[in-house]
């Protein structure tokens, strides 16, 4: 064998294995790229996170139509862009001022059977509310 | 090189040849839906839930509850427990359910069918809540006007047994009343329909912020940071009201 031939062969193995190597990383690379969203999954995503949410509110614990066996419960939610949250239930008001990221909670105390809480944002010279029953009752249903 | 291309390739086919993992992911993703599906049914079946409304349509072993401006269906039995609440919780019965009460209805939600099968049963009356800015105080007659959203004005009676209370500029609370009221103070307040004419409002409890405090900006505190207000009990209404409570402005 001439010394052309070995070389030839010698480079010849060297692409085999690029190519080789290239079949068997190709396909593994592949599905890691990012996939882009379609705008109708985006819209999907943001009605679902919309529950309990009106314009800049949101109440996140508890769920509208809860049922608690306990009678002290505590709310929590974001309120953006709001100077002053209020709480209330039908005995009882509470203001509350949201932490810098807009996060808001406080202990609220229920009746037996329905509670409304309302949560108002209170801003210069609107008032956004949001409304959720959340029920009290002690014995197992 | 063919020797290693083709060595190469049958190993990538092998083992992870897109047609082979395409058929082990669609079986997977088969067998998920499959398991969702049973869950999400198990759930909709056994979701418990409480809803309050005003009772129409009244049958032996159903009736609707009107909830704002939805309905749902109720099933009821002789399993059902029903309930009277006021200052204390008394047994009650189906002969107790008549159309047009106000009750809370708990027990297992099927969505599906949008039927609440009730467990508990509480007939209790509810009040209405409104808020918006004081356009008009009637020191005289008793009553003052807020202006809610959407420019309605409301008219709200202060009677004796009215309780009030306000924010202060300590970010406390303290005793207020309707002659601590003037015109554009933010107030809220709790109340119900007068029997003889619903559109007038007996307040049973306000909470009232003065204009000046309502322009501050409040220094960001910890979410816990909470101001209580703790009224005496809300005397309860005289009669249930003939609106629903889900009437309110805000729902």
């Amino acid at each position: 064998m001439n010394k052309d031939t070995i070389v030839a062969s010698i480079i010849g193995f060297g692409l085999g294995l690029v190519a080789a190597i290239a079949l068997w990383v190709v396909p593994r690379i592949l599905p890691k790229l990012p996939q882009i969203k379609s705008p109708n999954q985006k819209e999907t995503s943001t009605t679902a996170a919309q529950n309990n949410t009106t314009e800049g509110l949101t109440i996140t614990t508890p769920v509208n139509g809860e049922i608690s066996q306990s009678d002290a419960i505590t709310l929590k939610g974001k309120a953006a862009n709001t100077k002053l949250v209020v709480i209330s239930t039908a005995d009882k008001s509470q203001v509350v001022t949201p932490s810098e990221n807009g996060e808001y909670s406080a202990p609220v105390k229920l009746v037996e059977g329905n509670n409304d809480i309302v949560v108002s944002l209170i801003s210069d010279e609107t008032t956004t509310t949001e409304l959720i029953n959340v029920f009290y009752f002690a014995d197992d249903i | 090189m063919i020797a290693s291309l083709s060595l190469a390739q049958e190993s990538s086919d092998s083992k992870n040849s897109p047609a082979a993992s395409s058929m082990v992911d669609e079986k997977k993703i088969q067998d998920l839906k499959e398991k969702l599906a049973t869950k999400v049914a198990e759930i909709r079946e056994n979701q418990k839930r409480g809803f309050f409304g005003e009772i129409a349509a009244l049958t032996k072993t159903n009736f609707t509850l009107a909830v704002g401006s939805n309905e749902v269906k109720v099933r009821f039995d002789d399993d059902t427990k029903i309930y009277k609440l006021g200052k204390t919780r008394t047994e009650g019965a189906a002969v107790d359910l008549k159309n047009s009460l106000t009750a809370t209805v708990l027990g297992l939600y099927d969505e599906e069918n949008k039927q609440q099968n009730a467990k508990v049963i509480l007939l209790q009356p509810g009040q209405l809540h409104f808020s918006g800015i004081v356009s008009e105080v009637n020191r005289t007659a008793g009553n003052f006007a807020v202006k809610l959203s959407g420019d309605k004005t409301q008219v709200f009676e202060y009677e004796k047994t009215t309780t009030a209370d306000e924010y202060t500029e300590a970010k406390k609370t303290g005793k207020s009343g309707l002659s601590r009221l003037v015109k554009n103070d933010w107030v809220e307040v709790w109340g119900t329909p007068f029997e003889d004419d619903n559109t007038k409002i007996e307040a049973i409890r306000i909470f009232r912020i003065p204009q000046d405090l309502l322009g501050q900006t409040a220094a960001p505190a910890s979410p816990s940071a909470a101001t209580e207000v703790k009224t005496e009990a809300s005397p309860k209404p005289s009669a249930t009201p003939k609106a629903s409570p889900k009437a309110s402005p805000e729902t």
